[in-house]
């Protein structure tokens, strides 16, 4: 957990270069490792790493929510997130997490999965086309 | 008119629900479809909430019929390991076609985000699907910026 929140912080330190609308805050290594205990004794979330030799090179984050009122699924995966380690020298540690978490959703009957992507990361939003992943909705942003 | 809704408005809102997802799907048939009951149960689920005091849902009336709506309301957006600012969210607005282009949408989303600022919230958020080239014009004229993009996939 240590480990996977130091990627987690380093991963959005640098999201934050390109969106200065995420503030971190002060404890935000310590919160996010609380936040993934949690969600470990949850079986309603996934957890699952990639490793190379003991370091863990990525790790991807999916739970199983149910969809508002009236809409249909009644139930759907979503992948909270998946994070790579920047300096790791294994290649496609994402395209090993994501067939796993799928086999993960499956098992819970379900047959769809929702992502979200920066809207300035056309890195990740590429990442997830290649995995035949579609753009469903624009989520904006506006100070009042 | 644009007014706080009140719990007899629960059907007239629920059909405009119903409307709005049908919209959605005509645009995109990946977008979630509705239960055969959606309209009933969104209503339901709207009049339960009316109390709550964080959500608000206002209304467009034109000559005593409900022809738009829009929900809103106050969350905590970001998970605990970021800056907490008090943010809200609108969660569905929709208005009738024919009364479209009368300045019902504006006025609706006006009235919303004064309630926002009444309750300290520094911004808000809400989804505009992808395939609707006219809502995504519609808010870049409303001042809003994309930050994020959910996508669908499928097992």
């Amino acid at each position: 957990m240590p480990r996977m929140a130091a990627l987690w912080l380093e991963t959005a330190a640098l999201q934050r270069l390109g969106d200065p609308r995420l503030q971190l805050a002060p404890d935000a290594a310590r919160r996010r490792e609380a936040a993934m205990r949690d969600w470990l004794e949850d079986p309603a979330y996934c957890l699952l790493v990639a490793l190379t030799g003991s370091q863990i090179a990525g790790y991807i984050i999916g739970c199983e929510r149910a969809a508002p009122p009236g809409l249909l699924p009644q139930r759907r995966g979503h992948v909270l997130e998946m994070t790579l380690d920047p300096h790791s020298d294994v290649n496609g540690p994402g395209g090993v997490l994501w067939p796993e978490l799928c086999r993960w959703f499956q098992q819970r009957g379900l047959n769809e999965v929702i992502v979200h992507a920066s809207a300035r990361q056309p890195v990740e939003q590429a990442f997830w086309r290649s995995l035949a992943a579609t753009e469903l909705t624009d989520l904006f942003w506006m100070k009042l | 008119m644009i007014r706080p809704a009140v719990a007899s408005d629960a059907v007239a809102i629920g059909r405009l629900w119903e409307k709005l997802v049908a919209c959605h799907q005509e645009l995109d048939d990946k977008m979630p479809r509705a239960t055969a009951d959606g309209a009933m149960r969104y209503g339901r689920s709207l009049s339960d909430r009316l109390e709550d005091s964080h959500t608000r849902v206002f209304v467009a009336e034109r000559d005593g019929r409900v022809v738009g709506y829009v929900l809103g309301v106050v969350v905590d957006l970001l998970p605990e390991m970021f800056e907490q600012q008090a943010g809200g969210f609108l969660a569905d607005i929709f208005v009738e076609a024919d009364c479209r282009r009368q300045g019902l949408g504006r006025a609706l989303v006006s009235a919303l985000t004064d309630w926002f600022r009444q309750q300290g919230l520094q911004y808000y958020e809400w989804h505009v699907p992808a395939r609707n080239p006219d809502a995504v014009a519609f808010w870049h004229s409303m001042g809003g910026t994309p930050w994020q993009l959910r996508m669908r996939a499928e097992l």
